[in-house]
């Protein structure tokens, strides 16, 4: 295995008082190379977000990193001074927000936003920042990008705001880029080019990309790796194939069945997984996924799983000692379902 | 821009009428026979009649006004009867130590406010921001003479520090004219700065918790710089609207604060015109207190534009 850019061993963060913590990430762990793409899937308040913004040391108002270690480029993030970790961000690892209308600033020109850090940071003259960013949104496919630089956020297309956001997130040539959500604000047609254009953006430039998203159409055409977080948890992760190929944890499963297929009878109805996500406020005992599980046995309730390795180098590795879904199971594989990626 | 203020100015007018018409209303309102005022109640019948004729009071209400308009237009307010000068004049003497006045007044709330809005919304449920929270009730529940007698009764009368009454003469130096300054200054300033501090520590604390805060912070840009150039920005409009507010506040309000002072200004003029019914210079007075009040609020308005380029001209 290639030397990692960034990996996360054990991570959790806990949110509110020390007395009634809420923890909304646990033991989490995960390591990208340069070039390398994870997609990192969950539903809403699955703790996704928060791992990155753990990782960015970006974490709300009463968020707190409670163990863990985060390794970027060799350097343990976790004991840097706020001064250092600043260096950190937005040129060792840089975020693409999802929400592209509300992540850049209203009241400030596009170009002077982008240009910003080059300037203060980086210590280009004005001059060269502007040149750069005409640069980049060039790259990102915006045209007319001179007279761009001149819009407020609000003078331009949601597409083209998520642009700029992506060039921003490139500007300073990061090594790591965490793209959280960055399609879920756009149309379909629009999804498509900038999941193509971040992809393109990564082999070209060599970064390590990890794609946060609720969507595994969008995982299945970009990332190599895939972790399937619930709960604050991650329960499954391995090889993109092996995620869709042959899912071993129910979560999984039950996530991919749950996508509507192109080829799909009207009549038949889609498969929801029944139940609500977890609370934080109220933690399960055992496995976070039991109460919604079909598999479930009385073990489930009690032990918290462990992850366990589903091939032989351990790259396929996943939450769920009963395994319903393994080599030796009785339940056969039944079917598959390889979602298509969006490409 | 440009037509925006125009348009803007265009509204003015039918306010600045209207204005015209309450003061003008004013002298109808008030009950009594102006020769009264002016002759004395021993005056004769022929006299008042004269009076009359000379000052137009005998032609119709509409006549009256519209001598009135014009009188005004050429700049003729009519006479002070307690200062025996022109209304134009006194008020115009008496404007500069005003805006003095307020204009020191108004830097000040401004600038404390909003630094102490931002320091307390930064850290939000901290002592500090508890500590602003009650530092602020308690100077917008002071009246403001009763804060300026008090200030007179410390750092005048006990501690000897500050002149605590009038303006130097013109020859005094500014040192001596900043001194004189200090205690109204305060006084005059202190409940808009608690009105400033809290609408700033509320648009602060909306705006800080934007994502594109995140975005800043996730580029590396250092926390002073998104305060000053990512915070401030998009909280100001909010916060200009409560500073126009209290300009105009400040010019009126700057009564209280001239008397408690004796700072010879618009205020103190219009509290002694008002005390001996010298009806000219309180018509004088508030029209020019409406003025101030209507330009303040365009300026304001010109000013949002400007830091909310969101908001469409038309």
């Amino acid at each position: 295995m290639p030397s990692s850019i960034l990996s996360v061993e054990s991570l959790s963060v806990c949110y509110g008082s020390r007395k009634n913590p809420i923890k909304v990430v646990e033991d989490v762990s995960f390591d990208v190379s340069s070039g390398e793409s994870l997609g990192i899937v969950g539903e809403s308040g699955s703790g996704k977000s928060q791992t990155m913004l753990a990782v960015l040391r970006l974490l709300g108002q009463g968020g707190e990193i409670t163990s863990g270690e985060i390794l970027f480029d060799g350097k343990d993030l976790r004991s840097l001074s706020n001064r250092e970790m600043k260096l950190i961000r937005g040129n060792g690892i840089s975020l693409i927000s999802q929400d592209a209308l509300s992540a850049l600033n209203p009241a400030m020109k596009v170009g002077r936003q982008m240009a910003e850090p080059l300037i203060v940071c980086d210590g280009m003259s004005a001059e060269a920042a502007r040149r750069k960013c005409i640069e980049l949104l060039d790259l990102v496919g915006i045209h007319g990008a001179a007279s761009r630089m001149e819009c407020y956020p609000h003078e331009l297309s949601g597409g083209m705001r998520q642009r700029v956001l992506i060039a921003m997130a490139i500007s300073r040539d990061p090594k790591v880029l965490i793209a959280d959500e960055p399609t879920t604000a756009l149309d379909v047609t629009i999804q498509a080019q900038i999941l193509n254009l971040i992809d393109d953006l990564r082999k070209e430039l060599g970064m390590a990309l990890v794609l946060i998203t609720h969507d595994l159409g969008v995982v299945a055409g970009i990332a190599d790796r895939v972790s399937v977080m619930y709960g604050g948890r991650i329960v499954e992760t391995g090889e993109t194939e092996q995620i869709f190929g042959c899912p071993r944890h129910p979560y999984t499963r039950a996530l991919l069945k749950s996508i509507p297929k192109i080829d799909q009878s009207r009549s038949e109805r889609l498969s929801p997984i029944p139940g609500l996500p977890v609370d934080p406020r109220a933690p399960l005992q055992g496995c976070s996924f039991h109460t919604r599980c079909e598999y479930t046995k009385t073990s489930c309730t009690r032990t918290r799983p462990a992850l366990l390795s589903a091939d032989a180098n351990g790259v396929h590795r996943f939450r769920c000692p009963v395994d319903p879904f393994g080599p030796r199971s009785n339940i056969a594989p039944g079917d598959i379902i390889r979602s298509e990626g969006r490409r | 821009m440009i037509p925006f203020i125009l348009r803007r100015l265009i509204q003015i007018i039918p306010v600045i009428i209207g204005v015209t018409l309450a003061t003008f209303l004013l002298t109808w309102l008030i009950p009594g026979d102006p020769t009264n005022v002016l002759l004395g109640p021993d005056a004769s019948e022929e006299a008042r009649e004269r009076l009359r004729q000379s000052l137009g009071l005998d032609r119709s209400m509409v006549a009256q006004y519209l001598i009135y308009m014009s009188n005004l237009l050429s700049g003729n307010l009519g006479q002070s009867l307690s200062f025996s000068r022109p209304v134009a004049d006194v008020l115009v003497s008496r404007m500069a130590n005003t805006a003095l006045l307020a204009f020191a007044a108004i830097v000040l709330a401004s600038v404390a406010g909003v630094a102490a809005g931002t320091w307390a919304a930064l850290r939000p449920g901290s002592l500090r921001d508890r500590g602003l929270t009650i530092v602020v009730l308690f100077l917008n529940s002071m009246p403001s003479f009763w804060l300026g007698l008090v200030l007179i009764l410390i750092f005048g009368l006990h501690l000897r520090l500050l002149p605590v009454s009038g303006m130097p003469p013109s020859g005094a130096g500014i040192l001596s004219l900043a001194a004189h300054m200090i205690l109204p200054t305060i006084t005059l300033a202190a409940w808009s700065l608690a009105s400033i501090a809290r609408m700033t520590r509320s648009a602060v604390l909306e705006v800080i918790n934007n994502d594109f805060i995140r975005t800043a912070r996730s580029r590396g840009l250092s926390e002073w710089r998104i305060v000053l150039f990512h915070v401030l920005p998009n909280a100001i409009p909010a916060v200009l609207t409560v500073i126009g507010m209290q300009m105009g506040f400040l010019f009126s309000g700057a009564v209280l604060t001239e008397t408690v002072f004796s700072w010879p200004g618009i205020g103190l003029a219009m509290f002694q015109a008002i005390a001996i019914r010298d009806i000219p210079l309180i018509q004088g007075g508030i029209l020019m207190l409406a003025l101030i009040f209507v330009l303040i609020n365009l300026i304001v308005d010109v000013l949002y534009v400007y830091f909310n380029p969101k908001i469409k001209l038309n």
